[in-house]
């Protein structure tokens, strides 16, 4: 590897790409003309040579502008003509594109799939109730709902990037589109605070009846115990029909491992949809910091 | 979580062949839609043509979820609906060979509804539809007066439960993988916290929010020119720390 080559410190591939640089093109007319554009005064100029050498021209300079920014020059390395070297730049673009609008109908899915097993679990087991219940199960439905159209929508976008990647930009910057996007993942995220809350009321019943760790319970309770977590469960239920008196040991450490699962399950899926949308505008903060 | 028995077998047993029913309907009607794209509505004006899909994505979920909540809750006949669902996306999608579309793409179209009557109709999804019925028939009833059996017969009855019944085994790794599962996400979810406040202060003190959509380039809105936009992203953020902050409290209670 020739850039492993050091001198004075300095990599001997890099300075001689800087003098490589500075003998074939008129530095100070293309600083002129990046300071031209009202946009870009000031910014940094870094160039890519062919064998991926990185030289900074220029470092930023706040003139008129606070946020850093950088002008990228790259050169088409040296196995590629100039028409391929551009097609390729579009399509790698398109392409990482490609693969955020699937990891997000990935996310979106497994949203869907937590909000539906919100409202499975809770219609099957309970009779409606009037009151909190019926709110609450009221949310888990609205939020399916809306987990089944993002997803829906997620398929869209990814047949969109591939069949029609101009119109799918149009369409991202609709006004009514950007606005009922915005209100499913409210109603998602509804949703997922929803199961999260569901499981703490449980593992507060635990706790209360038990006082014991998860891993103790999973290790096997005795028979007063379990009778006292039967009845501290059976207080949060309306339906009393069809309960057993006493939970058994095999029942109970299922259940615990369930909630454990579910749990992190709701855990992953919002953070997913985080990582995916709520987190976007941070990313692109970061990455014009650098 | 702590349910019924005759409610957590039913869980246990239906629930893949129910989320592979309502999954393969959100699919064909996506994939219906994106040849229409390509075919029906290859020369309408793209903004109608999307508002046009949108709602019948919306309408087409907000049916879907209605049919299946009567089936959960024991009315095996409104399986026609799903019946429906799937026969319109086959009716809809089939013209369109007159279009010459992709053939891959068709031929998806074409199965996706055609896996989804399968399923509906596979002795699986049936057997959910019974036992469905028969929670509600038991729970109508009320509850069941008890046989009375002698202590020996009890103590017998208990003894063969507890030998049918395989414990479940939790082993030490699968316990270690969730701990560090939960700490790793803790983690990631008090960074998202701090930030998220960082946004919401910033959009108090300044007027100006970074909009929390998840497609498209990220835009900020003013208070002054987009108040709506405005709000619903504050909204959201807020939203997202008190997700947040019920999973980490949830975290601190699990944890000893």
């Amino acid at each position: 590897m020739s850039s492993l080559q050091l001198r004075d410190g300095f990599s001997v591939a890099r300075s001689n790409a800087r003098d490589r640089i500075e003998s074939a093109m008129d530095l100070k007319q293309l600083f002129r003309v990046i300071d031209a554009d009202p946009a870009i005064v000031g910014a940094g100029v870094v160039y890519i040579d062919s064998d991926f050498n990185v030289v900074t021209l220029r470092e930023f300079q706040p003139i008129c502008s606070v946020t850093v920014k950088r002008v990228i020059l790259r050169e088409a390395p040296r196995h590629m003509g100039v028409h391929e070297f551009h097609r390729e730049l579009d399509s790698n673009i398109r392409e990482s594109r490609l693969a955020i609008e699937a990891a997000s109908t990935v996310f979106a899915c497994s949203g869907a799939y937590l909000s539906w097993k919100v409202v499975y679990g809770g219609l099957i087991a309970a009779p409606l109730t009037a009151g909190v219940s019926l709110v609450v199960s009221a949310i888990g439905v609205v939020s399916a709902v809306a987990g089944s159209a993002q997803c829906a929508v997620g398929v869209l976008r990814v047949a969109g990037e591939i069949l029609d990647p101009e119109g799918l930009d149009k369409v991202d910057s609709l006004e009514w589109y950007q606005t009922m996007m915005a209100i499913l993942d409210g109603i998602t995220l509804t949703g997922a605070a929803l199961s999260v809350f569901s499981t703490m009321r449980y593992v507060m019943a635990t706790r209360a009846a038990t006082r014991k760790t998860y891993r103790e319970i999973l290790r096997g309770l005795s028979r007063q115990e379990r009778l006292a977590l039967t009845t501290e469960v059976h207080k949060y239920r309306k339906d009393i029909i069809g309960l057993p008196k006493r939970y058994s040991n095999a029942q109970i450490k299922q259940q615990t491992y369930t909630q454990l699962r579910d749990l992190l399950a709701s855990g992953a899926s919002v953070s997913g949809s985080l990582i995916s949308g709520h987190l976007k505008p941070i990313a692109v903060a970061v990455y014009g910091e650098f | 979580m702590y349910t019924s028995e005759s409610a957590m077998r039913f869980r246990a047993k239906h629930f893949s062949v129910f989320i592979a029913s309502i999954f393969l309907g959100t699919f064909s009607c996506a994939l219906v839609l994106v040849l229409a794209m390509g075919t029906y509505l290859e020369r309408a004006d793209l903004n109608s043509a999307s508002k046009w899909m949108f709602s019948a994505i919306l309408i087409v979920s907000s049916l879907q979820t209605f049919f299946c909540l009567k089936i959960l809750r024991g009315y095996p006949r409104w399986g026609a609906g799903m019946v429906l669902v799937f026969a319109s996306c086959l009716l809809v999608s089939a013209p369109a060979i007159a279009y010459d579309p992709n053939f891959g793409l068709y031929a998806s179209t074409l199965s996706m509804p055609l896996i989804g009557l399968y399923c509906l109709n596979s002795e699986r999804y049936r057997e959910m539809l019974q036992a469905a019925e028969s929670i509600r028939v038991e729970k109508a009833a009320g509850p069941q007066p008890k046989l009375k059996t002698s202590r020996r017969q009890t103590a017998i009855n208990n003894r063969l439960r507890a030998k049918s019944e395989k414990p479940f085994v939790v082993t030490k790794c699968g316990i270690t993988i969730l701990k560090w599962t939960g700490r790793a996400l803790s983690f990631l979810f008090i960074v998202v916290v701090v930030v998220k406040l960082y946004l919401f202060c910033q959009g108090l003190v300044t007027g100006v929010v970074v909009g929390a959509s998840r497609y498209g380039a990220s835009r900020s809105y003013t208070f002054v020119d987009e108040p709506w936009m405005f709000a619903l992203s504050m909204f959201l953020h807020l939203l997202a720390i008190g997700v947040c902050g019920l999973f980490l409290r949830l975290m601190l209670l699990l944890r000893e």
